[in-house]
């Protein structure tokens, strides 16, 4: 017993040092540039304290209608590579215009990520930079997928969620494997316990956590939804290839406990979604991969479907008079593949 | 009257005493052998898996009255035109949809008066063409999709027998006569996300259906058909607590039970390539053959094994190229566009 207690005082020490050195570090900046639809800035340590000052707090955008309606809440950058995911929330930040509910996005959920090589693309980072007129240009974060270590370390061996499932040590960094969260675990813990405070607190209605995976990866144009979510799903996956983007439909199963749509629908009465698209910088084995302008999966391409899927289901959620949120002002899929990124980003 | 023609038309009479009045009549020609047609004029014969006739017009033993649809595939046309032919009770009450390079002629002729709708189109073979009917009202269909809508009094109640008919020479590959008829239960073998989307499509299409992710024959009471959506993976099916012999096992005890009631089936894989693999072909080759009826979405057909299967069984294939497509086929396949 003196010995489990001892190591519990220890590993508590660890996460107050891990906190000190993260509070000393404070959270990354971003280049975002907020349009006239944001109503509200907050911090992610508006939902749990302890996170202020430490590189694991991160910038929320609130869009507020006025009108009511339901509350959705758009996750992008949880984790750092996965770089549409962040592009396409960044472009809610600065376009969109809510007419009914509310949407909450967080850019970079995982705010911890950066400041290290990232160990599968050496290459891919630490910055993508996109053109605008005139010159313009704006450059953007680009970082591993996992916390960084030296915020969060050493890895334990197996990383043991607590529904009793193991991963690789390593995993203990990853947000999407941590669900819901700790008060006092780790920083990463923290960073996923704050996420879940939000979604309790704001009584989120749709979750939509961005992400990307490698092209040849099973994940890439997946639209994994909680089973309560699934008919949702289904309908935008099937009106979606109308539009020519062919997406899997994939039930969130027992198996993905700590995962974002497991662990929050679980937990609360969101509808959660998880939407993978084809990263060329996370297919191993590829030399100097361009995130950006790949030809076969543009940046474009990848937020447009990101865009697309989250308004799709928005719209289908309403048509089916579920708590509404409707937002203008984000393109089409159609529209960003048309014009690129990069116009629907302020300047 | 001459011998021949009366011949035909008491080959067509027998044919309307014993003609099948089940949901699904289909008749592939693979087996090389000639199947069991009730009346003939011109020439036909089976060869290669094709029906080839020659100026003339041949008629199964099937009835198409009110709500039936009758499908042919035509493999090649060398001549005037490929028809489909349906309600035949003599030389002077038939209908007919004929195709030919240029578009589709409608023709029915009713006590010996003829009447005839057109539709420019583009032809290219192999073609399915379709003919349905719903009370005085006919489509036309080629390849799935509607060409022509015409109305005539005279067919809510002609009631006759169904067949193909060529001018020329034309090979046919497959002849399916059916209706298919609701409520519908819709269940998932393999436990795929596809049977929700099929639920989801029959919402859209407005068919009454039930869908059961897990149905057992015992779910089986007051339907008239059976969709089966394949489609494995075996994180489904392990989330499910269940394994592949499991889902085949339930397969069989499904189909079973429908045919014991004579239930019609049909088989459907919706979700393309990424829902193909080693479990997923595992049912495919067990259950297609069994379907009265296959859908497929051609990514998923792009090795031809639904293609060997239905031919090899004499089965209507019907391919679509989008998931959504199946709410469409669900319409014609259950006469909901009228």
């Amino acid at each position: 017993m003196r010995q489990q207690l001892n190591w519990r005082g220890a590993a508590l020490g660890a996460v107050l040092l891990l906190n000190l050195v993260a509070t000393a570090q404070g959270p990354a900046t971003h280049d975002v540039r907020p349009g006239y639809g944001i109503t509200h800035l907050a911090w992610l340590s508006d939902y749990f304290p302890p996170l202020r000052g430490t590189p694991g707090d991160t910038r929320i955008y609130i869009l507020d209608s006025g009108v009511p309606g339901g509350t959705a809440l758009v996750l992008g950058g949880t984790h750092g590579n996965e770089i549409a995911g962040v592009l396409a929330s960044i472009v809610l930040v600065e376009r969109a215009t809510p007419v009914q509910g509310r949407l909450i996005v967080i850019p970079h959920a995982n705010n911890a990520v950066h400041g290290y090589p990232d160990p599968r693309c050496a290459s891919c980072g630490p910055w993508v930079t996109l053109q605008g007129p005139e010159g313009a240009a704006r450059s953007f974060r680009y970082s591993p997928r996992l916390t960084n270590p030296s915020l969060q370390s050493p890895d334990p061996e197996t990383y043991v969620h607590p529904s009793g499932l193991s991963f690789p040590g390593e995993e203990a960094r990853n947000l999407n494997r941590v669900y819901p969260g700790l008060p006092g675990g780790t920083l990463t813990e923290q960073i996923a316990y704050a996420i879940t405070r939000l979604v309790i607190k704001e009584t989120v209605d749709y979750v939509f956590d961005l992400h990307e995976a490698g092209p040849s990866s099973r994940l890439a144009h997946t639209l994994v939804c909680h089973p309560r979510a699934l008919a949702l799903g289904a309908i935008a996956v099937i009106d979606l290839e109308l539009e020519g983007v062919r997406m899997k439909l994939e039930p969130s199963r027992e198996e993905f406990r700590g995962l974002s749509h497991r662990e929050l629908g679980d937990l609360t009465s969101a509808l959660v979604f998880l939407i993978e698209t084809p990263n060329p910088g996370q297919e191993p084995g590829l030399e100097s991969p361009d995130v950006v302008a790949d030809p076969h999966y543009p940046i474009e391409q990848r937020v447009g479907i990101h865009l697309e899927l989250t308004m799709r289901i928005l719209a289908i959620g309403n048509q089916l008079r579920l708590q509404p949120v409707v937002v203008t002002g984000v393109p089409t899929y159609r529209e960003i593949i048309k014009t690129g990124v990069s116009a629907w980003l302020n300047w | 009257m001459d011998r021949r023609v009366l011949t035909i038309v008491l080959l067509v009479f027998v044919a309307a005493l014993v003609g099948v009045a089940g949901p699904v009549f289909n008749v592939g020609f693979s087996s090389g052998t000639e199947p069991s047609w009730a009346a003939a004029t011109g020439t036909w014969q089976v060869a290669d898996g094709q029906l080839r006739g020659e100026n003339g017009r041949v008629l199964f033993p099937v009835q198409v009255g009110a709500g039936r649809r009758v499908e042919a595939t035509i493999a090649s046309l060398a001549g005037e035109w490929a028809a489909v032919v349906a309600k035949y009770q003599d030389e002077n009450n038939w209908v007919e949809v004929r195709i030919m390079n240029a578009g589709v002629l409608l023709v029915t002729r009713t006590g010996g008066l003829e009447r005839t709708w057109n539709q420019a189109i583009a032809s290219t073979f192999p073609a399915t063409l379709t003919l349905a009917f719903s009370g005085s009202k006919a489509r036309v269909l080629v390849n799935g999709n509607p060409v022509l809508e015409a109305a005539d009094p005279a067919w809510e109640t002609m009631l006759g027998a169904a067949g193909v008919a060529v001018r020329g020479q034309a090979a046919f590959s497959q002849f399916h006569a059916s209706s298919f008829a609701g409520p519908v239960l819709i269940t998932s073998l393999g436990r795929s996300p596809g049977g929700l989307m099929a639920k989801v499509l029959a919402e859209r299409a407005g068919l009454v259906h039930d869908y059961i992710e897990g149905a057992q024959p015992s779910d089986l009471r007051s339907v008239q058909t059976l969709i089966l959506v394949l489609g494995a993976s075996s994180k489904g099916l392990g989330a499910a607590g269940i394994s592949l012999d499991d889902e085949l096992a339930r397969g069989r005890a499904l189909i079973a039970e429908a045919r014991r009631q004579g239930l019609a089936v049909v088989v459907m894989h919706i979700e393309g390539e990424p829902r193909r693999g080693a479990l997923s072909d595992a049912l495919i080759t067990e259950f297609t053959p069994q379907a009265d009826y296959v859908v497929v979405k051609a990514d998923g057909n792009a090795d031809g094994l639904f293609t060997t299967l239905c031919q090899a069984h004499g089965l209507p294939l019907r391919t679509i190229t989008a998931t959504a497509e199946a709410a469409e086929v669900m319409v014609d396949l259950f006469s909901l566009w009228r």
